[in-house]
């Protein structure tokens, strides 16, 4: 090893690390910059290890619909399926909705009841749900939540005030109106 | 004390409370003898790997600094942490001089901090890293850095159109 000298080889660093350096960075410098340094770079943002935590909540503010949906199709391809956390505004799909599995924060999103209930029994590792502001499910969708085994206690639902009547049949639920 | 030798050989005392910051120390430790040999680790690195330490392991044992305890003994239903130091601003304060470091330095203190699992200063290290990344363009990260282009003019135009269209609104 030479020490002193400026020449460690950051391009081998362990893709983990790497992949932990670049999810700190905005969104478009992972996707334009990062896989533009060297090719051991660009292969760490193809793969899982930059993509366990996505917020895209402000860039999904300002996009159209098919970036939304091309943009979500991507992490779930690139995450493996591992990611751990997901934020993003306005889902305008049921195709969206039922990409995402694992924890949900999901405001001003456009899901129904009658999703919700097909799909609120595939997510067994949910462990948070936000779905604030999604002005087209109702208690119905409540219920299907309601009815998940969740794996932990560490969860929150944060919903708007038309649930309230389901707060009393689901005390596992924090409200948080 | 434990005894934490160096690849190149160096020896350093150290109170278990530093040492344990290092859950691989830990382990070892509990089923095996007190001199711990860290052959990738050089002693330069272990220095300030153990400075590190020395000054979590002191603020973990007395989370906060004696004026602020007593401000927060003064507040009734005080919600302070005392289980999480880096949300405490002075030690935060600390890190951030800690990492004052170049590249290579903070290169190999992510390998030995990796090596001996100390969770939170391979994440202080790798923060400082994205910091020094943020903004800057793959020519100077690359030139920062020093890491050599191994993509054609081609490829790295490809590259740049790639993800374009994420970012063309409107």
């Amino acid at each position: 090893m030479a020490e002193g000298s400026d020449a460690r080889a950051w391009e081998e660093l362990i893709p983990d690390a790497l992949g932990l350096i670049f999810s700190n960075l905005p969104l478009q410098e992972i996707l334009i910059v990062i896989p533009r340094v060297c090719k051991s770079w660009s292969r760490v943002v193809l793969g899982p290890y930059c993509w366990q935590e996505i917020d895209i909540d402000e860039w999904s503010q300002h996009c159209k619909p098919e970036q939304l949906n091309k943009m979500l199709h991507m992490f779930i391809d690139r995450s493996c399926g591992s990611f751990r956390r997901l934020s993003v505004s306005g889902l305008h799909t049921e195709s969206m909705f039922t990409l995402i599995a694992a924890q949900l924060e999901l405001p001003r999103s456009e899901m129904n009841d009658a999703i919700v209930k097909l799909v609120a029994p595939r997510l067994c590792n949910l462990t948070y749900l936000d779905v604030s502001y999604c002005s087209k499910i109702g208690a119905c969708a409540m219920e299907a939540f309601g009815s998940l085994s969740f794996r932990s206690d560490h969860y929150a639902l944060i919903a708007s005030d038309s649930f309230v009547k389901v707060k009393a049949s689901h005390s596992r639920f924090r409200f948080l109106l | 004390m434990i005894k934490l030798v160096s690849g190149d050989g160096a020896e350093f005392e150290v109170e278990e409370e530093v040492a344990f910051q290092s859950k691989i120390i830990k382990d070892i430790v509990a089923d095996a003898d007190d001199v711990i040999p860290l052959p990738t680790v050089s002693s330069k690195v272990l220095i300030q790997v153990i400075e590190y330490c020395r000054k979590h392991a002191a603020v973990n044992s007395f989370p906060l600094s004696p004026s602020s305890s007593a401000a927060a003994a003064a507040s009734s239903s005080s919600s302070i942490s005392y289980s999480k130091p880096v949300s405490d601003p002075a030690l935060r304060a600390w890190d951030n001089e800690f990492v004052k470091l170049n590249n290579s330095s903070l290169f190999d203190i992510v390998i030995a901090a990796n090596y001996l699992d100390i969770e939170e200063l391979v994440d202080l290290v790798l923060e400082t890293v994205a910091d020094r990344i943020k903004g800057k363009q793959a020519q100077e990260i690359r030139r920062q850095f020093n890491i050599e282009n191994d993509f054609t003019p081609e490829e790295e135009e490809a590259l740049r159109r790639e993800n374009s269209w994420a970012f063309q609104n409107n």
